[in-house]
């Protein structure tokens, strides 16, 4: 019995903890339609989970080219391996306002992005989970350090 | 510590087998992803020197035509790095086969090539965790010369280790041209770990 209250408690304490972690989950199905949505999620793209879950990535988030991200996804489902896309190539996947709006020198956030296959019972995958990594501040730090080598060139 | 990693001739086997069981697994699903056949050769298992690793490291630096992307893994008690090795990899056939249409800029040339590292990295690092009931994770994927220069890798290299495991494989696929080495490398210390691992496999 006090297993099983333990292991309740541990439960939430988790669903807590993905709920406040300064980081973005999202669960897709095959089609792209959303089926969780974090906190973070939340907070940054102003939409609650009841607004997203079930709606199509695609439609709500425009910015997301459609053709590029399917490509990216579609080797998460088949091979069952992770993908990445990191702020240097392409700087955002979701365009979110800055943490720091008023001192932080940019407007969008930088983001690093992992898509991890979600295994069925049976080893297939029928849904992938988005990691959204805030990156601003790596990548404030690296367009200064750039600007900072030009300008000791020149 | 480091004294300690040899491999027996079994050992070598069956890690050998491991890989190439992992292979079989990965070329099977990319020729499903990218509708390619990739030709696989038999997988070299060798113990290399530091020395070694930094003459690769050299031979990457300054040359154009070559293009490398690492990658971390980690599972329990295992951790190394994949370095895919493009050898006169051209854009142009990378795109084609990825089937990302048009010209492309700068950037999405190298997101390609990290996309085709991180497929091909992938497929083998699952198959070889599958067989020793390892769930790894990968990191983002980084291209020397790119997101850090291979100079300054060279040097940090020094007294960091000295001899570890390699695994060497060779991709190629024929249709569009392209060749690259795949080079599996664990620390010292997932070696001891992985040795343990495979001896239950070798046990009758």
């Amino acid at each position: 019995m006090t297993t099983s209250i333990q292991e309740d408690t541990e439960f939430h304490w988790l669903m807590a903890i993905l709920q406040t972690i300064d980081v973005g989950l999202v669960v897709l199905d095959r089609e792209y339609n959303i089926k969780l949505w974090n906190g973070f999620m939340e907070n940054h793209s102003g939409l609650r989970p009841d607004e997203t879950k079930g709606e199509n990535l695609f439609k709500l988030f425009s910015e997301i080219d459609k053709e590029w991200f399917e490509r990216k996804a579609e080797a998460v489902f088949l091979l069952n391996t992770p993908a990445f896309t990191i702020h240097e190539q392409r700087p955002y996947l979701f365009k979110f306002f800055n943490n720091r709006p008023i001192t932080g020198r940019t407007d969008t956030m930088y983001q690093n992005a992992t898509i991890l296959p979600l295994n069925n019972s049976d080893g297939t995958t029928d849904h992938i989970c988005l990691i959204i990594y805030d990156a601003t501040n790596a990548a404030m730090h690296k367009l200064a350090l750039d600007r900072c080598q030009s300008n000791m060139k020149d | 510590m480091s004294d300690d990693i040899t491999l027996s001739e079994e050992q070598r086997d069956c890690y050998q087998e491991i890989t190439n069981v992992a292979m079989g697994q990965a070329a099977d699903r990319l020729a499903r992803l990218l509708k390619v056949y990739v030709t696989l050769p038999i997988p070299n298992v060798n113990i290399i020197e530091i020395n070694e690793f930094k003459m690769t490291l050299k031979a990457l630096e300054g040359a154009t035509s070559v293009s490398a992307v690492c990658q971390g893994f980690i599972g329990t008690g295992i951790a190394g790095e994949a370095l895919l090795i493009f050898n006169d990899a051209s854009f142009s056939d990378i795109s084609e086969l990825l089937k990302y249409p048009g010209d492309l800029d700068e950037h999405e040339e190298l997101e390609i090539l990290m996309d085709v590292a991180n497929v091909l990295n992938g497929a083998c690092i699952q198959g070889i965790g599958n067989q020793l009931d390892i769930k790894f994770s990968q990191s983002h994927p980084v291209i020397l010369g790119q997101h850090c220069t291979i100079a300054e890798l060279i040097e940090e290299q020094e007294n960091r280790w000295k001899r570890t495991m390699a695994i060497e494989i060779n991709y190629n696929i024929d249709e569009h041209k392209i060749n690259c080495d795949l080079l599996l490398l664990f620390t010292e210390k997932s070696v001891v770990h992985m040795n343990r691992l495979i001896s239950f496999l070798l046990e009758d």
